[in-house]
């Protein structure tokens, strides 16, 4: 059966090709400082899995790493609820690497002093505030509505393809709309719940959804470019939502491998700056990457 | 002065919360016929929740992490089975999962001889869980004190109220006597009945102790248990249903601290609902006075 969805799978899924060329060269690089230690971190972990180090099930942003790489370059001091899908963003966002480490490790120095795991991360520091996760899916999106109503402060919920079906991220769609919340509603679609593809499971689209309640809906792929420059034309006062096509790489939880990705998105990222003249500063960032994240898991 | 009911009191520390302390209040209708019975002022930081019974806590929540302390209305305590999972899932394991507080004070309102889904009272579900604070206030100051409870703590609490009390203007004092017979320990709306049933007991001749539980969890098991000293027998009365109920629990807790044997007496394991052959209401008096005297006839 054809989905409705399924032909938008396609990473240059309204994608402006030529939005990479209006970024500095400081900030393309420094997304993809991030996608490649979201990713170096993440090999790390699934090593540390294999090893039996890791006590409990991990979540693996491996292959989603563009969207937050993107996202977070702007939104410095906003209130972020995300969900159990969250090393990348935890990681983008300045959060401490080693308490990421130990709460996977099961360790009372973790940020839940290891008693969370993977899926429950939070790091409240002076200049960021990344709230805690319980592990339901979708149930960040409306605490995330009620901390911006409450306090006034723009906010940022992060929510898979699944978790848009539950009542949580519905309602607060309409929530959000009707007592305009700054508040951006990111979903990663891949366009899976475990495994479970989306066309199995309804027959709409979340922008559509958004845009009925007369939320600001936009529908891309994982371009980091792209992202980047539509978040920063966002108002900061209404609700705006993008769903942000992603290439899931590993299980939902666990390390294995479902199948070929349909794209590679960091490859790609990685492809256009080489073709910008930034290979050196590229290779820099891969071994820097590299390195950190095995001195940071000590293998 | 007029004393105030405690519909009036409720109103007042709302109003002062509301105004004063820039706190919220969240709910469903709550606007509608008579401001949730006389107990919600109209001023503001209302506000006013779509019919979300499943995210609505959660916007509740959300502004808790923003410290706002809000108050959050179910009108009836059926509906707390929609709503319980931010709140025991969230609000009730952020302090001890992520070291960060969450506190809501939760007012869900009972009544009896309503619709088998809305009759329910679900104080039981909430002492539960672990991190819920729970109460059953019935008169004003017992009110004004769950709330300054509420204000020095940090934890959600669930507050069980029943609407036959909203009028209730005087203190209900604990009787205790010399070599009483039997303690009568009564919950939320079977007080009266207890009263009135302690009333007929002591016409028969019995000395009966009487006691006032407030606070459900945290229980005040020690200071509750010395008034067994005397008597030896004691009979725990509730407006819940039995199995896994308040009373069953509390009665456990205090014979295993006495250690004498501790009735329970509660609604029975059938629905509720509002044909009066069958609502299944909190016991009445004549049933607690038959229990008593079997407790007492047992050697």
């Amino acid at each position: 059966m054809q989905c409705k969805g399924e032909n938008k799978r396609n990473p240059a899924y309204n994608v402006d090709p030529a939005a990479i060329n209006r970024i500095d060269y400081k900030t393309l690089l420094s997304i993809y400082q991030k996608i490649t230690t979201t990713r170096c971190f993440e090999l790390e972990v699934a090593q540390a899995v294999k090893e039996k180090r890791i006590p409990s099930p991990v979540y693996l942003s491996l292959g989603q790493e563009a969207v937050a790489a993107a996202v977070s370059e702007l939104i410095s001091g906003y209130l972020i609820f995300t969900q159990h899908r969250a090393h990348g963003w935890y990681l983008d966002i300045g959060a401490d690497p080693k308490m990421l480490r130990d709460e996977l490790l099961g360790l009372p120095t973790g940020t839940s002093h290891g008693r969370g795991g993977s899926s429950n991360l939070q790091y409240l520091s002076d200049s960021i505030y990344f709230y805690g996760h319980n592990s339901l899916i979708g149930e960040n999106v409306p605490q995330a509505a009620g901390a911006a109503l409450a306090s006034h402060q723009k906010t940022v919920s992060v929510f898979g393809d699944g978790a848009a079906e539950e009542d949580y991220v519905i309602e607060t769609l309409g929530f959000a709309a009707t007592k305009q919340i700054p508040m951006l509603f990111i979903c990663e679609d891949n366009g899976l719940s475990i495994l479970t593809k989306t066309n199995a499971r309804r027959s709409w689209e979340l922008v559509d959804v958004a845009r009925g309640f007369g939320v600001e809906a936009y529908d891309l792929a994982d371009c980091p470019w792209s992202l980047y420059e539509r978040i920063s034309q966002w108002d900061g006062v209404h609700p705006m939502l993008l769903n942000c096509r992603v290439c899931r790489e590993r299980w939902h939880v666990g390390i294995g491998i479902d199948g070929e990705r349909e794209w590679k998105r960091n490859e790609i990222v990685r492809e256009q700056l080489i073709q910008k003249g930034l290979r050196t500063q590229v290779e820099s960032i891969e071994d820097n990457a590299v390195r950190e994240a095995a001195a940071l898991w000590k293998r | 002065m007029e004393k105030m009911t405690l519909a009036e009191t409720i109103k007042d520390i709302t109003r002062s919360h509301l105004e004063n302390s820039d706190g919220l209040l969240f709910g469903e209708c709550v606007s509608a016929v008579g401001w949730i019975n006389g107990t919600v002022p109209d001023c503001k930081n209302i506000i006013e929740l779509p019919m979300t019974d499943v995210a609505g806590a959660d916007f509740a929540v959300g502004a808790a992490l923003m410290g706002k302390r809000p108050i959050f209305v179910m009108r009836f305590q059926g509906f707390f089975l929609l709503n319980c999972n931010a709140i025991i899932n969230y609000a009730a394991i952020s302090k001890e999962l992520h070291g960060v507080s969450c506190p809501i004070f939760i007012r869900s309102l009972g009544i009896d001889g309503e619709l088998p889904s809305h009759s329910s009272v679900m104080h039981s579900v909430a002492m539960h869980f672990p991190g819920m604070r729970v109460a059953a206030p019935m008169t004003p100051s017992e009110y004004r004190e769950v709330w300054n409870d509420f204000m020095n703590h940090d934890d959600p609490i669930y507050v069980s109220e029943h609407r036959s009390a909203y009028q209730n203007v005087d203190d209900m004092n604990d009787e205790l006597v010399d070599n009483a017979d039997i303690t009568l320990y009564g919950i939320a709306d079977a007080r009266p009945n207890m009263l009135q049933a302690a009333m007929k007991l002591r016409n028969d001749g019995y000395k009966v102790n009487v006691v006032h539980i407030v606070s459900l969890k945290p229980f005040d098991t020690d200071s509750m248990a010395k008034h067994l000293t005397a008597s030896r027998k004691g009979l725990v009365i509730d407006n819940s249903f039995a199995i896994c109920g308040a009373a069953r629990s509390i009665a456990y807790e205090l014979a295993e601290k006495a250690g004498c044997f501790i009735a329970a007496l509660s609604c029975t394991d059938h629905i509720k609902g509002i044909n009066p052959l069958g609502a299944n209401k909190t016991p009445n008096c004549d049933v607690i006075y038959r229990k008593a005297i079997e407790i007492l006839n047992q050697p």
